[in-house]
């Protein structure tokens, strides 16, 4: 890693640290914020499978249900602390993605059929814990109501929630980074160019892709943990397919693995916030505006701009950066 | 990688974690004690009067909070249709007397079907708006969510919501003037009893189908131990998922169970497929009894199964044909905007907001100097007991007194039935209009 | 028990044909361009809206509308490939996935715009009632489905090997570049293709609205049970798909008898990615 890497994490951080000051704490917007970030760490996790190494996993809601369970069933049956149960959770949808990845590598699933298969596995779970009634079941199950205790890191208001899921953004940014400059990186880049070039050059295309699942799945499956706290309880739709879909579209529209890491959370952000201004201005008159939205940009982003939003996020950057430099150099 | 000279990654991370921390327990402890703004949700005032005292309050702001997209739209849509109705007849009423005829204003947000967006609808009405009350949420897990933040900013909470456990929470600023999910199942098995007594006939055995949400179970429940408290035998419960792309297995299952009762607890539309699959195939037990505010006996469920759903009944938590003037007057209102006759969702939200409405004048009354602090606003929910005027008009049981916990005491469910081709309510049978048919027609020994 | 069983296998085999139907015009698409469609569930719950509206306002049985749907469903899906497909076939698989998930969440969700969430069922409808065969009771509505299924198959079987224009459908599935050398316009290939494929949901949206109902989610059963159906007949083509259909059918029936109802997904779907591990080319593929 080096310190270029560093700077835009740390400005970065240094920014959406302050972020919930600059709206005065205010519980709506600290909330829309979390959840902004909430999906900003999903999709900055999947880039390492859907943008570095390139398939189109649809499995996110699967992992994150399974380290919600988790991590809840821990603390309500046991009383073990999140701090515990998160970390765990991840373990388990690793487990999780270890049992369905490796047969869907072995067998050489691809593309198409790798995105129907991991979404599949989302339906399978929500409706196997629907059933099992032991763990899941169609009965709500919440979590301790003790506010404001770190052992059992539940809180009234959001920003603690926003400092956690913070945390893990830049720890999920680190990962982005290092892997991208590591060995497993560049062979994860050439397996998403090529497949069979990667496998011609001695390159083990399923470890290294399995890999990259396994980092994936862990810290969706800690961030399932997290967003089971915010939620307050359990229940199957925590499998959600839409989660994995709107991680995809958000991801893709992105740019995962083309351009900078750091248009992923600049997506999420600028999506998520217009389908929130358009639910709550619109929503009234034309219920579902705001999904009708997601659809249009994936589909019209798609179509024109196959490759995703970094680079004119770049462009505009570099523009406007031109623009202050000659600004200065005209006023000094 | 390779270390370059200067940069110690590890402390620099290091680093970075502590500046969060930090900048987190100074953001939540700096601010903990200026807690969140007045205790008084504050209504918009009008300029300062020369007395201090009582500001002279113009508009309530009244939060809902709805599905308007996604799965359960339909209800949210309705829901929402209602409550434009009624809160314009409220104000074209007068308003709150007590308050000086203070308008209400209504602002619905959508809960997007997700507990997310249920959360962020609820902080957004409570940021932005300050309302004193919030009705929603229709489905049981937003209304939990919501109720972490009402309970957490004192907003009354009136829910539209029918599962049990959410009057079992302890919340404290909860009310709800629907009938739960355990009176719905209630309601459908001792009507079949009662209606079988009356015509002498013998009914032994029983078999529930519901659809597999936790409102299909407690409703399932609430008919379960009835039913074996009247002495029943259930043969069998079978939960379904209520998207099932064909209803023929379910059917066969209950023809070789072949029970005298069916207690079904559709969602919506399944209740139809279960209704043209039995007529298709031939089957019908003596009856078929649905429990849970929608599926059998809604205008459009039975525009889509015509004779299928002959003599099927349901319970509701409204029953349109209340004949009252102000029912009628409202129903006609609504069928001449919306072009339909209101059913559950709209219903639940006719009486709901003219309790509020109630709540609001005694409110004026018992706490001229200050109505709006949740705390006397609670106190006048619980010193309600409705009798009379619209509230009442449109509740099944006419009376609308809530308990301790939130839940109206004299929570009632209706029975309407499908007499050739239209609605009619049978039970109880004190407010019948019409006697039940049993068996149902096309019902073979 | 034996009753039980018999009635549940001729269920399934009745559901299972009118699965096949839906599936088949999603089939035919990945056939030829190798492109699985995402949004193929929306399509089906579009044109069961079409066939609402129309037996509506026209007065007459759900069934006769699929005369009317089906040409309609064509030229639909030559719009939808001028727009959208033709400028992703070939692309990298990404784009094609996104794309056709783009498009799915925007039909859906302009579905629930424009129509709101209320089932609509048709309200003229000739196929009621059933028959009785010995133990086993036959409803009209799913037999004639079942039986149009079957139709429809051999007609499209037909159509792909005794006419011109399929067997040039045929030799563009085979193999794209050979094709175009011998001078089929593959373009105008892929067109016809994904016309077909959409007046084929035409037909079976019209049966399926015999029996069901439809709402702005009902594309999603649709749509999963097709790509399951297309995985399990790989490129085996038509009888492939009508074998598939049969296989799901009876497994969905026999586990609603005999297990829980609430896991049928489950079953199927687990059925599905065991068959895209253990035969990822179907079980009824030939290549």
């Amino acid at each position: 890693m080096r310190a270029s890497d560093l700077k835009p994490i740390v400005a970065l951080t240094a920014m959406l640290a302050a972020l919930p000051l600059a709206v005065r704490m205010n519980n709506y917007y600290v909330l829309l914020l979390t959840w902004i970030l909430y999906y900003s760490t999903l999709v900055t996790a999947w880039n390492v499978i859907g943008g570095l190494a390139g398939q189109l996993d649809l499995a996110a809601a699967s992992y994150i249900g399974l380290g919600a369970y988790t991590m809840g069933t821990l603390l309500t049956r046991l009383d073990v602390t999140p701090w515990v149960g998160i970390p765990l959770g991840g373990l388990v949808a690793a487990g999780f993605a270890a049992l369905v990845g490796y047969p869907t590598f072995r067998f050489g699933l691809k593309e198409a059929w790798y995105a129907l298969a991991t979404i599949s596995s989302v339906v399978v779970l929500q409706k196997l814990f629907l059933v099992w009634e032991e763990i899941g079941g169609p009965e709500e199950r919440y979590l301790p109501a003790r506010y404001g205790e770190l052992y059992y890191l539940r809180f009234r208001g959001y920003a603690p929630y926003y400092y956690i899921l913070l945390a893990v953004l830049v720890m999920v940014l680190l990962l982005n980074v290092k892997i991208r400059r590591s060995k497993t990186g560049y062979y994860l880049l050439a397996i998403r160019e090529n497949e069979e070039a990667a496998e011609i050059l001695g390159i083990d295309v399923r470890k290294y892709k399995l890999r990259a699942l396994l980092i994936y799945a862990f810290v969706t499956g800690c961030i399932g943990g997290i967003f089971a706290l915010i939620s307050g309880y359990l229940h199957p739709h925590h499998f959600d397919t839409w989660t994995s879909l709107q991680v995809a579209i958000l991801g893709i529209v992105g740019g995962a693995g083309v351009g900078s890491i750091y248009s992923l959370p600049a997506t999420t952000f600028i999506i998520y916030s217009i389908s929130e201004l358009l639910r709550s201005t619109l929503g009234g008159w034309i219920p579902g505006i705001h999904l009708i939205f997601y659809g249009v940009i994936l589909t019209v982003v798609v179509l024109l701009k196959p490759e995703g939003l970094s680079e004119t996020y770049e462009r505009l950057y570099g523009r406007i950066r031109a623009a202050l430099l000659r600004r200065r150099a005209g006023g000094g | 990688m390779r270390r370059r000279p200067g940069i110690g990654r590890t402390v620099l991370v290091g680093a970075l974690i502590v500046l969060i921390i930090l900048v987190a327990v100074a953001a939540i402890y700096v601010r903990k004690p200026a807690p969140t703004p007045s205790p008084t949700p504050s209504p918009t005032t009008a300029a300062p009067t020369t007395a201090p005292p009582a500001p002279k309050i113009e508009e309530i702001v009244i939060g809902m909070v709805e599905p308007l997209s996604g799965t359960h739209s339909i209800f949210g849509i309705e829901a929402k249709q209602a409550a434009e109705l009624i809160i314009e007849d409220i104000n074209a009423k007068g308003g709150i007397k007590s308050l000086g005829g203070a308008k209400l204003k209504l602002v619905v947000e959508d809960s997007k079907d997700s507990i997310e967006g249920a959360k962020l609808a609820a902080e957004k009405l409570i940021s932005q708006y300050h309302p004193p009350i919030i009705i929603g949420a229709y489905i049981s897990r937003h209304t939990a969510a919501m109720a972490e933040v009402t309970e957490r900013e004192k907003v009354i909470l009136v829910a539209d919501a029918l599962v049990d456990f959410l009057s079992e929470k302890g919340w404290k600023y909860f009310f709800r003037a629907c009938p739960k999910t355990s009176i719905h199942g209630k309601t459908a098995m001792d009507f079949v009893y009662e209606t079988a007594q009356r015509k002498g006939i013998e009914i032994s055995t029983v078999v529930i189908i519901n659809e597999d949400s936790v409102f299909g179970r407690y409703t399932a429940l609430g008919a379960y131990h009835e039913a074996l408290g009247l002495g029943l035998t259930v043969l069998d419960q079978i939960e379904y998922p209520y998207d099932i792309a064909d209803a023929s297995p379910i059917v066969s299952r209950l023809m070789e169970l072949d029970p005298d009762v069916v207690i079904s607890v559709p969602y919506f539309s399944d209740g139809v497929l279960i209704a043209t699959t039995m007529e298709e195939v031939g089957y019908k037990p003596m009856i078929v009894a649905g429990a849970g505010g929608c599926g059998y006996c809604d205008p459009d469920s039975i525009s889509a199964a015509g004779s299928a759903v002959e003599g099927f009944t349901q319970t509701y938590s409204y029953n349109p044909f209340l004949n009252t003037p102000y029912n009628r007057e409202i129903v006609q209102k609504f069928q001449e905007r919306y072009g339909k006759l209101p059913t559950e969702a709209g219903g639940i939200i006719f009486y709901s907001l003219w309790t509020i409405k109630e709540a609001l004048e005694l409110a004026g009354q018992m706490f001229p100097e200050d109505p709006l602090n949740p705390d006397n606003l609670r106190q006048a929910f619980l010193a309600l007991d409705i009798t009379s005027g619209p509230a009442a008009e449109t509740y099944p049981s006419g009376h609308i007194k809530f308990g301790p916990n939130g839940d109206n005491i004299y929570a009632m469910a209706v029975v309407l039935q499908v007499q050739d081709g239209e609605p009619v309510l049978v039970y109880p049978f004190e407010y019948a209009q019409a006697e039940p048919i049993f068996p149902i027609p096309g019902y073979k020994p | 028990m034996l009753e039980l069983l018999l009635q549940n296998l001729v269920n399934g085999i009745l559901m299972g044909c009118v699965y096949a139907l839906v599936a088949l015009g999603l089939a035919l698409q990945f056939g030829v361009m190798d492109i699985i469609n995402f949004a193929h569930g929306e399509f089906v719950m579009i044109a069961m809206y079409l066939v609402f509206w129309i037996s509506l306002y026209l007065a007459i049985p759900g069934s006769l509308t699929s005369l009317i749907v089906a040409p309609i469903y064509f030229v639909f899906g030559l719009v939808i490939y001028k727009l959208v497909i033709d400028r992703i076939v070939g692309t990298y698989p990404l784009a094609q996935i996104a794309a056709t998930i783009g498009l799915m969440v925007l039909l859906r969700n302009l579905a629930l715009a424009a129509w709101r969430a209320q089932p609509r069922g048709l309200q003229y409808e000739v196929l009621r009632g059933s028959v009785t065969l010995g133990p086993v009771v036959v409803p009209i509505s799913r037999l004639t489905a079942a039986l149009v299924s079957v139709g429809t198959m051999l007609a499209l079987r037909w159509f792909l090997t005794h006419t011109r224009l399929g067997l040039a459908l045929r030799a563009t599935s085979d193999d794209m570049q050979a094709a175009s050398l011998l001078g089929i316009n593959v373009r105008r290939m892929f067109a016809l293709a994904f016309g077909l494929g959409c007046a084929i949901i035409g037909i079976a949206a019209a049966f399926i609205m015999t029996f069901q109902q439809v709402n702005p989610e009902s594309g999603l059963t649709w749509g999963l049970i097709s790509w399951i159906i297309v995985v399990m007949a790989g490129l085996g083509g038509v009888s492939g798909v009508l074998l598939s259909g049969l296989i799901l059918g009876m497994v969905e029936a026999l586990e609603i008898t005999f297990w829980d109802p609430r896991a049928s997904l489950a079953v199927m779907y687990s059925l599905f990615i065991l068959i895209l591990w253990v035969k990822p080319r179907g079980l009824f593929g030939r290549r």
